[in-house]
C-alpha cells in the first residue's frame, strides 16, 4: 500500500514539474509495477482460509447478530481456521454456485449447508461430516396436514399440495423422489421467506420442508409460532464441507481439523448454543472412526438415509426439455401481459407529468424517480413478500385478498410497474420531440387538449417511440428471471432449479440463453424493421 | 367606432358592419410591453391587413384573438363572443367555442405530419364537429376540389411543395367554417407566382363570406387589403387606401 502511495506522490510530482518526463515507455512500466503490486497485495490477501456460504440462508447456519457475523457454521470456520493458524474470511455467495465459486477458486472452502453424495464427491470433495441433518415438515398451525400421509391429498379446490423449499436442497430432491408429481414443489431462495408466507396463511405455500437446524432453530425455539413441526422426520443426512479437488492438502487439514473439534468437544459445544445438538449427532463418531469417504452402501448400513441426489440416476438435457418449454411459456406471458399495462400505465404517468396539476406532476416524477433508482429484484420482493404479510396482519379485512394473489399475477404487476416508470420516460421524450406547433394548430382548430393529445400528439409521439419501446420489450423479456424469487419457474429459474445436475449445467445453460435468444431475436427484427421503416417515412 | 354593434357571425352580418372590436388591448411578457393599448375593428366579409416592423407584436395579437395566449388588459369581442383579460379564466367550452369561429393559418402551417391530406381536412369536422367519418369526407372533399388538391388527397404534407401546403392548410382551417380566419404571413414562404395564386384565394375567400384578418410583411399584399392597419410600438394606426 506504501509503495501504492509512493507511486501516486511521484506522479503528481511529476505532473506538476516536468510534465515530458513521462515517455511512454516509463508509464508503460510504472502502471506495470502498479497491476503487479495490486495482484502480490491479494495474493497476500488470499492468505486467510477464505470460506463461502449464502446469508440468505440465515440463522442458524451464518447471519448478522449485532453487526458480527455468527451462526454454527461461522464459529465452525472460525474454529478450523484457527487450528491452521489462519483467520477465516467469510466470502458470500448465492448457495447454488458456492460449488461454481469454489471451483473458479474464489474460495478455499464451502461451508454452508452442503450434503454429502458420492456424485458430490467425484466433483469435488468432501470432507468428513459435522452434522447429522434430518427434514422436517412444518405447517401452519391451522393446517389440515398433519402428516407426511396428507401430502398426497388434494385440497378442497382439486390443486395439488403446495411444498415450499429452498431451492436445489436435499428437501426439494427428497420431495420429488418420495412424491413426485403429486405435491407442487415451490423453490424459494430463503426458509425465512417460505416461513412469511405461511405464517401469513398464504395460499402460495400450504407447508415446508426443511432441514432440522433450520426447524429447531426457527420453530422449535418458538421463532415463528403460527408454524408446527408434524411427524416424524425423514431423510437423514450429512452435512460436509466442500473443498477443490485441486488442493487435496487443505482437505487434510480441514478433516483434522474436524477431528480435532470432535474429539474435544468444541463440535458439540457450537451445536448446543444453537440449541441444534440432538442425538442424531452421535453417529458423527461413526464416520469418524472409519475411513472417508464412505460408500453408500456403508451408510446405508449406518441407517443413514440418503437423499436422491446420491442415488438418482444422470438426468439428460432431452428430460428436461418439458420443463424447459413450460419456463419459456411462462417467460414470454409474463412480458406480453406486462408490457401493454407498463405502456398504459407509463401513458397515465407521462400525461400526469406533462399536463396534469402540479400535485399529480410531483407524484408522477416521485414514481418514476422511486421504480427506476430501486431494484426490481427488490420491488418484487416488496410486493410479494411484503405487502402480503402486511395485508395478513393488517386489521382491515378489505386487504386480505393481497395475500391471495397468485405469483404470476404479482409478477406481471411487479413488472409492468417497474417498466410503467421506463415508458413514462420514453413517452415523455416522445412527446417533446413533436413540434408544439401540432398541439397548438389542434388547439387552434378547436380541438380540446385531450383531443389534441389523443388524435395528433400521441400518434405521432407513439411512432417515435416504437423503437425504445421494442427495445425495452426485450430487457423486460430478460427481466421476468427476477419473477423466480417469487416462486415462478420462468427460464432463469428453471436454469437455477436444474444446475444442480452439474452434468448437463452447461448444455442447460446454453439451452437456457438459446431459448432467450429465440423468444427475444423476432422482436429485434421487428424493432429494426420499424426503425427502417419509419426512417425512410421520415 | 364606439358607437357601432359586433354583429354576431351566425347572424350573417353584412358588409361594412363590424364583426369583431378590439379595445386598448394591453399584453405584457414578464416585464416585457409586447402590446400597448391596441384599439382596431374588423369589417365583416372584408381582407384586413395589418403590417408592422418585426417585434412589433402582430402575432402576439392575432394569437391573443384566437386564444391561443392571454392578454392583460382590455377587450376582444369576436362573433358576439367576448375574451376576457387575465386574470379570469376562460371556460375551455368558451375557449373551443371561439376558435371554431376564428379559424388560424399558421406561418409554418403546422399540417398534421401523421395523416394524409384528406385526414387533415377531416380532422376539424371529426374532432372538433364530432362529425362521422362519412360526413367529414363529404365536407373535407369539395375543400380540396376548391383548393385544387384533388390529386394529393392521399399523400402526407412532407410530399407537397409549400404552396400545396398552404392551401391544405387553409382547407383545414375552413373544414369547420369559421367566420373569421387569422392568417400569419401567408406568402411569406411563397415564390412570387404562388403569392399571386394566394392573394386571388384568399379573395375568394372574402367573397365566400369570409372575415380575413392577414398579418404580412408583404407590402404589396398588405395594399389589397380592404383595410389596412400598422402597428408599431406607438400603437395601430389605419392607412387609407392609395
Amino acid at each position: 500500500m506504501k509503495s501504492k502511495l509512493r507511486f501516486f506522490a511521484f506522479l503528481r510530482w511529476n505532473a506538476i514539474s516536468n510534465l515530458h518526463f513521462f515517455d511512454q515507455t516509463r508509464l508503460v512500466a510504472m502502471f506495470g509495477y502498479l497491476i503487479l503490486s495490486t495482484c502480490l497485495e491479494r495474493g497476500q490477501a488470499q492468505d486467510p482460509l477464505v470460506w463461502g456460504g449464502d446469508m440468505e440462508g440465515g440463522a442458524p447456519f451464518i447471519f448478522n447478530q449485532n453487526g458480527k457475523l455468527t451462526g454454527f457454521e461461522t464459529e465452525l470456520a472460525n474454529c478450523l481456521a484457527e487450528g491452521m493458524g489462519k483467520s477465516a474470511r467469510f466470502q458470500n455467495v448465492n448457495w447454488d454456485s458456492l460449488t461454481d465459486a469454489l471451483v473458479r477458486g474464489d474460495i478455499d472452502i464451502v461451508l454452508n449447508g452442503y450434503e454429502y453424495s458420492e456424485k458430490r464427491q467425484q466433483e469435488v470433495r468432501c470432507s468428513l461430516p459435522y452434522f447429522v441433518y434430518s427434514l422436517r415438515l412444518i405447517v401452519s398451525n391451522q393446517s389440515e396436514i398433519n402428516g407426511w400421509g396428507d401430502l398426497k391429498k388434494k385440497s378442497q379446490n382439486s390443486s395439488l399440495v403446495k411444498i415450499g423449499v429452498l431451492r436445489g436442497s436435499a428437501a426439494q430432491f427428497e420431495l420429488e423422489k418420495r412424491y413426485g408429481n403429486s405435491v407442487e414443489i415451490v423453490p424459494s431462495l430463503s426458509v425465512t421467506d417460505v416461513f412469511s408466507l405461511m405464517e401469513a396463511n398464504s395460499p402460495h405455500v400450504q407447508a415446508t420442508v426443511q432441514d432440522s437446524p433450520s426447524s429447531q432453530y426457527f420453530i422449535r425455539a418458538g421463532r415463528y409460532p403460527k408454524l408446527k413441526i408434524v411427524d416424524h422426520e425423514i431423510g437423514q443426512g450429512l452435512y460436509v464441507i466442500l473443498v477443490s479437488p485441486k488442493k487435496p492438502e487443505l482437505l487434510e487439514k480441514i478433516n483434522n481439523g474436524l477431528r480435532e473439534t470432535l474429539k474435544t468437544g468444541k463440535l458439540k459445544e457450537i451445536l448446543k448454543k444453537y440449541k441444534i445438538w440432538n442425538n442424531d449427532q452421535q453417529r458423527l463418531d461413526y464416520f469418524y472412526s472409519h475411513p472417508w469417504p464412505i460408500s453408500m452402501q456403508e451408510i446405508v448400513e449406518e441407517e443413514v438415509e440418503t437423499a436422491k441426489s446420491e442415488t438418482v440416476d444422470e438426468v439428460s438435457i432431452v428430460q428436461l426439455i418439458d420443463r424447459i418449454l413450460f419456463a419459456a411459456w411462462n417467460t414470454l406471458a409474463l412480458a406480453l401481459l406486462a408490457m401493454p399495462i407498463a405502456l398504459l400505465l407509463g401513458s397515465l404517468i407521462c400525461l400526469a407529468r406533462l399536463y396534469g396539476p402540479k400535485l399529480a406532476q410531483l407524484m408522477a416524477v416521485f414514481y418514476i424517480e422511486l421504480l427506476r433508482g430501486t431494484p426490481l429484484l427488490l420491488q418484487m420482493y416488496f410486493w410479494f413478500y411484503l405487502i402480503p404479510n402486511w395485508a395478513a396482519d393488517s386489521s382491515w379485512t378489505a386487504l386480505h385478498w393481497l395475500t391471495t394473489l397468485p405469483p404470476f399475477v404479482i409478477g406481471v404487476f411487479g413488472l409492468a410497474l417497474n417498466y410503467a416508470a421506463n415508458e413514462a420516460e420514453n413517452m415523455r421524450t416522445g412527446i417533446q420531440a413533436i413540434p408544439s406547433g401540432q398541439m397548438e394548430a389542434a388547439l387552434a382548430l378547436g380541438m380540446s387538449r385531450w383531443t389534441g393529445l389523443r388524435r395528433i400528439v400521441l400518434p405521432q409521439a407513439y411512432r417515435l417511440i416504437i423503437p425504445p419501446i421494442t427495445s425495452d420489450f426485450i430487457a423486460l423479456l430478460k427481466d421476468t428471471s427476477v419473477c423466480s424469487v417469487i416462486l415462478i419457474t420462468e427460464l432463469t429459474g428453471c436454469y437455477y432449479q436444474e444446475k444442480f445436475h452439474r452434468e448437463i449445467s452447461l448444455p442447460l445453460a446454453i439451452s437456457i440463453a438459446s431459448v432467450y435468444l429465440l423468444l427475444s431475436y423476432p422482436f429485434a427484427i421487428l424493432s429494426r424493421k420499424i426503425e427502417k421503416r419509419l426512417k425512410e417515412k421520415s | 367606432m364606439e358607437g357601432s354593434t359586433i354583429k354576431n357571425g351566425d347572424n350573417n352580418p353584412l358588409p361594412g358592419e363590424m364583426i369583431g372590436r378590439i379595445s386598448g388591448l394591453t399584453k405584457k411578457y414578464q416585464d416585457k410591453l409586447i402590446l400597448s393599448k391596441v384599439s382596431f375593428e374588423l369589417p365583416a366579409r372584408k381582407i384586413t391587413t395589418l403590417t408592422g416592423p418585426s417585434g412589433s407584436g402582430k402575432t402576439s395579437l392575432i394569437r391573443c384573438l384566437n386564444g391561443l395566449e392571454r392578454f392583460d388588459e382590455g377587450s376582444i369581442e369576436i362573433s358576439g363572443i367576448s375574451i376576457p383579460p387575465l386574470p379570469h379564466l376562460i371556460q375551455p367550452e368558451l375557449l373551443r367555442n371561439i376558435r371554431r369561429k376564428i379559424g388560424f393559418i399558421f406561418q409554418q402551417f403546422h399540417l398534421f405530419s401523421h395523416l394524409t391530406v384528406l385526414k387533415n381536412v377531416m380532422s376539424g369536422p371529426q374532432y372538433v364537429l364530432g362529425k362521422s367519418l362519412q360526413d367529414a369526407k363529404s365536407i373535407a372533399l369539395p375543400l380540396l376540389e376548391q383548393m385544387g388538391l384533388t390529386s394529393t388527397t392521399n399523400q402526407y404534407p412532407r410530399q407537397l411543395s409549400g404552396g400545396q401546403q398552404q392551401r391544405v392548410a387553409i382547407a383545414r382551417a375552413l373544414a369547420v367554417n369559421p367566420e373569421v380566419i387569422l392568417f400569419d404571413e401567408p406568402t411569406s414562404a411563397l415564390d412570387l407566382k404562388n403569392r399571386e395564386e394566394v392573394f386571388f384565394l384568399l379573395k375568394s375567400l372574402a367573397n365566400q363570406g369570409k372575415t380575413l384578418l392577414i398579418i404580412t410583411h408583404d407590402l404589396e399584399l398588405a395594399r389589397k387589403g380592404d383595410q389596412q392597419l400598422f402597428l408599431n410600438s406607438e400603437g395601430i394606426t389605419k392607412i387609407e387606401p392609395s
